[in-house]
């Protein structure tokens, strides 16, 4: 606890001084009154941000070796590292993992109370504002978790194992990512019991620029979460590029990798246009500047194209990770090579580079110049053909294969299941005349629930079930594990199917109130949302219990090939015994020549079943 | 394995019918109260049906996996396929002509219909957008309405909305026209709809100007109703509309 | 700067077995990349927003002496860095100072820039004006600092020969900020 503390006592004594200090200008050179909302947070936090990372240890264990003084030792057992400045890829990937599945289980809690005053017409059990509050909340959370629990938890826990390094190469820089993120989750906390803001997670301008103070804390959050995203991807490159094991060429890498080496090209690459467009919000907040300001020549569409060229390269580092964790256990499960593997990287590539030439496809309606209109419907449409390529992979791996049906590979399948429903409505919305319709109603809510948490955060649960064993050195309970899968699974398609419906019908996003027309399906789909909700009790109970008392686990439960399953479980804390040497390709079942995909020092690599 | 490809042949078919029926008996549209909903509604249709087979294809590979590829532990393998052959090119033919097909239709033709809807408005609409209400002007008549007031508009009539905003983004929508565009402080957007059919809010909730860009506090209840009626009863409503004007 | 300034030591062989420099070098080159799509974006509203027009009040003598001051700063800091490989420490730590005064012009040049302009933040020119010196400024001065603990250090002989990335990393950024400042000159002043 000693870290947290000293850190929540420089974080605080950091927002001290910067708003002091900015206060002081104020009364004594500007003659104004010291605190002004908007202007001592945006001045305060960076200070309380800096002070909040010394105190968890950076200064302890890393800042001091940039000035030339000896640096503390790591902990390396006992929970006590968990809660402190460690650079092992594994702790940092458990503190990712846990940060956000509690954000996760949190937002979702914020969305039941959304559904249920959505349950009828009229305002129930909350007011406009509380409602735009919490809506926005649930928005931007989910965001969050979406962009980073894979990357950050799942890319940092399994890629140096699969690489068979002994961590990132970067392990200081990946501990910063990670404890940047609390201070993220504070501050959007704090802004919520501020009185929220009230701009979704889009925060469009000029409406950004004009509301409450809660918008300022929002960007500051976000602008930290996209330093989070930028370090981290950065790492992840650097990592793949320089810390394979001999042997391991690029044609051998796991699935996994390159997925992750993808949403980290995109995350690295395209981050920086959400921070300049929060950047510019904050300027017109607090320093009066007129990016937004139309009186004085400013334009809210500048937001929109720099914040959605982006964001919308953002799903992408939600979803391609998710594919290729659900290719690595649809091979791993149906026991045969993943189908068409180069095709796949080239899928891979080939979404990363189409992302950044698609963003206005999210503005066809935002009053830009027609003529742009044909060529991002061309663009956007053009990204169904990488699409379908993964497809291709998914379904050649389990054709004839010996589907063995544990939690993880049921919601491996379901993904495919979930991401054709998502990935074909995303056409209604990349065309123009159905687009015009559609846009910002509830088809589009449906559409991307459909994509995100059909195609990422089920792909979310496979990795939590796949690799708990190998985390946690305990087996989850399989039992509950499948009642978590078929809930969730049925109570997924009973909210959302209606969606598109009612979206079509005429009922469009982000409102807290709707004509009575559109009662009967939002009544159905709040009680489904219940459902689905209960889904997670399942999952929360099994994670806890299994953790503690779980049965212990084998080094591999699953018989995989693949780097990771080929140490201990838990993996000791560089990873490997001996440095592993990579001899054959990571998917080569059914074929009894084929050499083993790696080799630890000169003993035979454990459970190659091949 | 001739008899899994034919096995699975026949199941894509029937699911692909079966989805091709549930598609064509699905309606979830609104009151149909433009030519551009004909335009809108025609596109969604052909995407559902273009979709149909993808969808089938994939249900049916999930189905007959699950069916006949059953295992209950990792201990036999599968078959040693790479998938290096001629399935991936081929698969990369088929998507990439059906993804060109979508593209042309119906997306650019649909996009070159509306375009060529909106050409020579017989009448012209000013909306304007505010936290949180709008107000609709009729230029040509003088008249101005604005809050709960419905907006009028008469059948069978080409009309352009010149849309702007006062302070911060909006979004005009007429659920039973379809089109949507945003209301942009500082810029003038339009939108044209061929007005076909009466209709009124009253009765029906496709009839409402809704604001549909997050705008804050009231967005939700950002909506005005809208009323459509021949065009003797719209002129009729116009002259009212002077009268009190005028007398005020 | 965080990767740049990662000092190998601290990593108590718990990351790379590899050697250090090139997976360093790797790591800042990927932070300029992602740094310098933030000042793209800037650069590019400038444009966006009030097209190329400038007020005829921009002072054009004190803008080309920064400009100067700063390019000439970043030759200093390549000498500062090859003295430092070449293990001649006076002559790498005259060349930082001198590196660091002229950052400290420039920044203080910025500054009274400011002090005397004509615009105001929430004119169009003045939004791209304020937000683009401002946001070159910061990492100006985040690099003074940044080399004052250089400078600091190689006096107490922390960079011998074999043993200088601080030294090169801290050059590197600093060439950087000048690289952006070549681009936002012309933007802000010629155009």
């Amino acid at each position: 606890m000693r870290p947290l503390i000293n850190a929540l006592v420089l974080g605080i004594a950091g927002f001290a001084f910067g708003a002091g200090a900015t206060g002081l200008f104020r009364v004594a050179v500007l003659g104004r009154e010291w605190w002004s909302t908007d202007l001592s947070w945006s001045m305060g936090y960076p200070f309380a941000l800096i002070g909040w990372v010394m105190g968890i240890g950076g200064w302890k264990y890393w800042g001091r070796g940039w000035f030339g003084l000896p640096v503390a030792p790591y902990e390396t057992t006992g929970w006590r590292r968990y809660l402190d400045w460690n650079i092992d890829h594994k702790v940092i990937g458990i503190q990712y993992i846990v940060t956000f599945v509690v954000i996760f289980l949190l937002s979702g809690l914020t969305v039941l109370l959304v559904r249920l005053e959505l349950m009828r017409a009229g305002m129930q059990i909350l007011t406009e504002d509380q409602y735009n509050a919490a809506m926005s909340f649930h928005g931007i959370t989910m965001v969050a978790v979406a962009v980073a629990i894979l990357l950050g938890g799942f890319g940092n826990y399994v890629v140096p194992l699969m690489l068979g390094a002994r961590d990132m190469a970067f392990p200081n820089l990946n501990s910063l990512s990670y404890w940047l993120t609390p201070p993220v989750a504070v501050l959007l906390l704090i802004a919520v019991a501020m009185g929220g803001w009230d701009s979704g997670w889009t925060a469009y301008p000029p409406l950004s620029v004009v509301n409450k103070s809660g918008q300022t804390l929002f960007n500051l959050a976000v602008f930290t979460f996209g330093l989070v995203s930028i370090l981290g991807g950065i790492n992840f490159i650097v990592t793949i590029a320089y810390e394979r094991a001999a042997g391991l060429t690029w044609g051998r890498l796991p699935i996994f990798v390159w997925g992750a080496l993808s949403a980290s090209l995109i995350s690295f690459f395209f981050t920086q246009g959400f921070a300049a467009a929060l950047l510019m919000v904050l300027f017109d907040r607090v320093l009066d500047t007129s990016f937004f300001d139309f009186k004085n020549e400013g334009s809210a569409l500048l937001y929109e194209h720099v914040f959605w060229f982006y964001s919308h390269p953002a799903v992408y580092v939600m979803v391609l990770p998710g594919f290729a964790i659900i290719l690595e256990i649809l091979a791993h499960f149906s026991r045969k090579p993943l189908f068409a593997y180069r095709w796949v990287v080239g899928a891979f590539l080939g979404i990363v580079a189409l992302s950044g030439v698609v963003w206005a496809h999210h503005m066809f309606t935002s009053g830009m110049a027609d003529y742009l209109h044909a060529p991002f419907l061309v663009l956007t449409e053009m990204i169904s053909i990488p699409t379908g390529i993964i497809f291709l992979a998914g379904l050649g791996t389990i054709w004839a294969g010996k589907l063995w049906l544990r939690t993880p590979m049921l919601f491996a399948l379901s993904v495919l299941f979930n991401f054709t429903i998502g990935g074909i409505t995303g056409i209604f919305l990349a065309d123009v005349p159905t687009d015009l319709h559609l846009h910002d109603t509830y088809f589009v809510v449906a559409h991307f629930h459909y994509t995100i948490v059909g195609g990422e955060i089920f792909a979310l649960m496979a990795a939590v079930y796949y690799w708990f064993p190998k985390i946690t050195g305990r087996m989850y309970n399989e039992t509950l594990g499948k009642l978590h899968f078929w809930i969730m699974f049925i109570g997924f398609q009973l909210v959302f199917i209606p969606m598109f419906e009612v979206g079509v019908q005429g009922m469009n996003r982000r409102v807290a109130d709707y004509p009575a027309e559109y009662n009967g399906l939002n009544t159905w789909i709040t009680l489904a949302a219940l459902f689905l909700g209960s889904s997670f009790v399942f999952f929360a109970w099994n994670m806890a219990m299994s953790w503690v008392r779980g049965p212990i686990a084998e080094a591999n439960p699953w018989h995989a090939r693949t780097l990771e399953w080929q140490t201990s479980s838990p993996p000791p804390i560089h990873n490997f015994d001996e440095d592993p040497v990579i001899t054959g390709n990571p998917y080569d079942y059914g074929q009894p020549r084929a050499a083993a995909h790696a080799r630890l020092g000169a003993a035979p690599a454990a459970g190659d079943s091949a | 394995m001739q008899r899994h490809y034919t096995t699975l042949f026949v199941i894509w078919a029937i699911v692909t019918v079966l989805t091709l029926g549930a598609m064509w008996a699905w309606q979830p549209f609104p009151t149909h109260g433009a030519l551009e909903a004909a335009v809108t509604d025609d596109a969604f249709r052909a995407l559902l049906y273009l979709g149909s087979p993808v969808f089938g294809l994939v249900i049916a590979v999930l189905f007959y996996a699950l069916w006949k590829f059953r295992a209950t532990g990792p201990d036999e393998d599968g078959a040693y396929i790479e998938g290096k052959g001629a399935l991936p090119r081929v698969w990369l033919g088929v998507s990439a002509a059906l993804c060109a097909l979508m593209i042309v239709w119906p997306g650019l033709t649909g996009l070159a219909e509306l375009r060529h809807l909106a050409e020579n408005p017989d009448m012209v609409v000013k909306v304007s957008a505010a936290r949180w209400s709008w107000t609709v002007e009729y230029p040509e008549a003088g008249v101005k309405i604005t809050g709960k007031e419905p907006m009028v508009l008469p059948d069978d009539t080409r009309i352009r909305f010149d849309i702007t905003a006062v302070d911060i983004l909006h979004a005009f929508w007429v659920p039973a026209f379809r089109l949507k565009v945003d209301a942009v402080p500082g810029m003038t957007t339009s939108v044209t709809v061929n007005a076909h059919g009466e209709g009124d809010a009253e009765t029906d909730a496709a009839y409402r100007l809704q604001c549909t860009e997050l705008c804050g506090l009231q967005h939700a209840n950002m909506a005005m109703p809208v009323r459509v009626v021949s065009e003797d009863e719209f002129k009729t409503w116009l002259r009212e509309k002077q009268a009190k004007a005028a007398v005020r | 700067m965080a990767v740049a300034s990662a000092p190998a030591h601290a990593e108590h062989g718990h990351g790379s077995t590899h050697s250090r420099i090139p997976i360093n070098r790797m790591g800042i080159w990927l932070f300029f990349f992602s740094d310098a799509l933030l000042f793209a974006m800037l650069a590019a509203s400038r444009f966006y927003l009030t097209g190329t027009e400038r007020p005829h009040e921009l002072n054009q003598a004190l803008g080309l002496g920064i400009t100067s001051v700063l390019l000439l700063s970043s030759l200093t800091a390549y000498r500062a860095e090859t003295a430092f490989e070449h293990g001649n420490v006076a002559h790498g730590r005259a060349m930082l100072l001198a590196t660091i005064l002229m950052g400290a012009a420039f920044a203080i040049g910025v500054g009274f820039e400011w002090s005397i302009a004509h615009w105001v933040p929430s004119d169009p020119f003045g939004t791209a004006f304020f937000s683009m010196t401002g946001m070159h400024a910061l990492h100006v001065v985040s690099g003074v600092l940044f080399l004052i603990v250089v400078y600091v250090r190689a006096g107490k002989g922390h960079f011998p020969v074999g043993n200088t990335w601080a030294v090169t990393s801290m050059v590197m950024y600093w060439h950087f900020v000048d690289v952006v400042w070549v681009f936002f000159y012309p933007t802000l002043y010629l155009v």
